[in-house]
């Protein structure tokens, strides 16, 4: 995929990042937790968009430990946000593998319900269901949104760290925000008439 | 531009974006950094889950 220019993120800071890979590929666990640092976010990010939120975290620490034992298949060293959001991906695609059918992120509904039982109170519930919303959208969609609103991280930064174009990101961020604000008009429309 | 708040948080805040944060907010990912330093000495172990044992007992301690 064409890469566009970064402006939000200056030369030295992709410089930087190659050296730390280089480092981390080399042994250096310090340079490892340092990418870490920096893209935990975008892995968890992905990974809420396909697996229950109870799995994250751990799953989370199983994706740095793949990347760390496959960091030197690692090519491009500019591509280790792409290479390790494939992982996570892949990581999300095991999950289901071997969960059991009612897990499935295609069930937004179902999964709304049962994260809603362990919910304490009706800010919680209402976090809950607008999680499953979105995570019922296109997959297209709901990453770029979850990385957004979830994780906090702007679009230039989701582009950078996902090695996808500024361009691609923002019209999958605004296509799905408008996409979100009609099941949700859609989900408080039925909720009032229920 | 109308979206530049989604994009980057920059322009007029829009409110239902900053509502959208607000509630999902709490699902971002708060956890510190396993100790990489420690994968090298089980990486060869037979079991490599202990690491994440090792990592849970660590950050619970």
């Amino acid at each position: 995929m064409e890469r566009q220019a970064v402006t939000a993120w200056p030369v030295t800071e992709s410089r930087e990042e190659d050296s730390l890979v280089s480092a981390a590929r080399g042994g250096d666990r310090a340079a490892f937790g340092r990418l870490y640092d920096r893209y935990a976010r975008m892995v968890h990010g992905i990974l809420l968009a396909r697996v229950p939120p109870r799995e994250v975290d751990d799953l989370v620490q199983e994706v740095f430990l793949l990347a760390l034992r496959q960091l030197h298949s690692l090519r491009d060293l500019s591509r280790f946000g792409a290479w390790l959001g494939t992982i996570t991906r892949n990581r999300a695609n095991d999950y289901f593998r071997k969960a059991i059918p009612h897990e499935k992120v295609t069930e937004p509904v179902s999964e709304s319900q049962a994260e809603s039982k362990t919910a304490n109170n009706a800010v919680e519930q209402e976090a809950a269901v607008i999680l499953a919303v979105v995570r019922g959208l296109p997959e297209s969609y709901r990453e770029p949104l979850i990385l957004r609103l979830v994780e906090g991280m702007t679009g230039p930064e989701i582009a950078t760290r996902t090695g996808l174009t500024h361009g691609s990101v923002r019209v999958n961020l605004c296509r799905g925000m408008q996409l979100l604000r009609e099941k949700l008009a859609e989900t408080t429309k039925g909720a009032s008439s229920a | 531009m109308k979206d530049d708040y989604l994009w980057d948080g920059s322009g007029e805040p829009d409110r239902e974006v900053q509502k959208l944060e607000t509630a999902l907010g709490r699902y971002r990912h708060n956890q510190l950094a396993p100790a990489f330093d420690q994968v090298a000495e089980i990486h060869n172990v037979k079991q490599p889950w202990n690491f994440f044992i090792f990592a849970r007992q660590h950050y619970a301690g």
